[in-house]
């Protein structure tokens, strides 16, 4: 990794269009903390990296439960039924279809 | 397409069910293609079944069921990179956890996923948003979310209910 040192109001390039400003150095130790601007074309994604890696976690979570997803039947008991919107679309075929409940491991075909 | 499931067993998919994720879910970058099985008519629950993985399937719902006020901004990158000229045109879908206790489920605000239905495209975003998290209680304080009164966003929440769906 590139490292540079860098005061407050300087700025680091990257490529044509992405600029990065260190607005705000203050305290200093564990307690120091840093404010950057970023200046980046609107496509550009940015995020903290600490939001990425729970979004990944919450993730793997849900996988993990996948392995025994429950039946939504008990939690839609607990939800308010969703009103119809006003602007319905036409109705899904897919919607108007008997759906098979799950989950039921046993009837896996051999 | 016949696709092994762990919820259905063997089933047969149409490809226009399926919608592609080029950049996969985060932590499983490596799965692409997810169809929705609906378990009953009309649920907001539903699941994100993996085409390559017959044993993955999460549990999604739509978020204005949880949340009437639920206003993402999404980024207009993820948008183009989508096919899609407006959010509007967007069906949105949050990931879902249910421990032991339902009591204690929780739905993934701060990254929904997001549907193009026309073009068949999905991924997941993640919002620089402090006012969304990742483990949002869905029934918060002991009464059923979505008690407020509903003024939800109409038109997602009718694109997402029409989001087409295995059965």
């Amino acid at each position: 990794m590139l490292v540079l040192t860098r005061k407050a109001d300087q700025s680091i390039l990257i490529g044509d269009d992405i600029e990065i400003r260190i607005v705000q150095v203050k305290g200093s130790g564990a307690a120091a903390q840093v404010r950057i601007g970023i200046a980046a074309p609107k496509g550009v994604r940015i995020l903290r990296k600490e939001v990425l890696e729970a979004v990944k976690e919450e993730n793997l979570r849900a996988a993990r439960r996948g392995a025994s997803v429950p039946a939504p039947e008990a939690l839609l008991s607990l939800l308010p039924k969703p009103q119809a919107p006003a602007e319905a679309p036409p109705p899904d075929p897919a919607a108007s279809h008997p759906l098979t409940p799950v989950p039921d491991r046993g009837s896996d075909p051999a | 397409m016949r696709v092994h499931t762990r919820l259905l067993g063997e089933i047969d998919v149409d490809d226009a069910l399926v919608y592609d994720f080029p950049a996969g879910l985060l932590g499983l970058e490596d799965l692409k293609r997810f169809f929705l099985i609906e378990p009953a008519p009309g649920s907001p629950w539903k699941y994100l079944q993996s085409v390559e993985d017959g044993d993955l399937a999460l549990l999604v719902v739509d978020p204005f069921v949880v949340h009437p006020d639920y206003a993402p901004s999404l980024p207009a990158g993820d948008l183009t990179e989508m096919g899609l000229s407006e959010e509007s045109e967007a069906a949105l879908l949050v990931v879902a956890v249910v421990p032991e206790n339902i009591r204690e489920a929780t739905v993934n605000l701060r990254a929904p996923l997001v549907f193009n239905p026309a073009a068949g495209v999905a991924r997941q975003v993640v919002l620089e948003d402090d006012r969304y998290a990742v483990r949002h209680p869905v029934f918060g304080g002991g009464e059923a979310a979505g008690a407020r009164p509903v003024t939800p966003s109409r038109r997602r929440r009718a694109l997402a209910a029409a989001l087409p769906a295995a059965r």
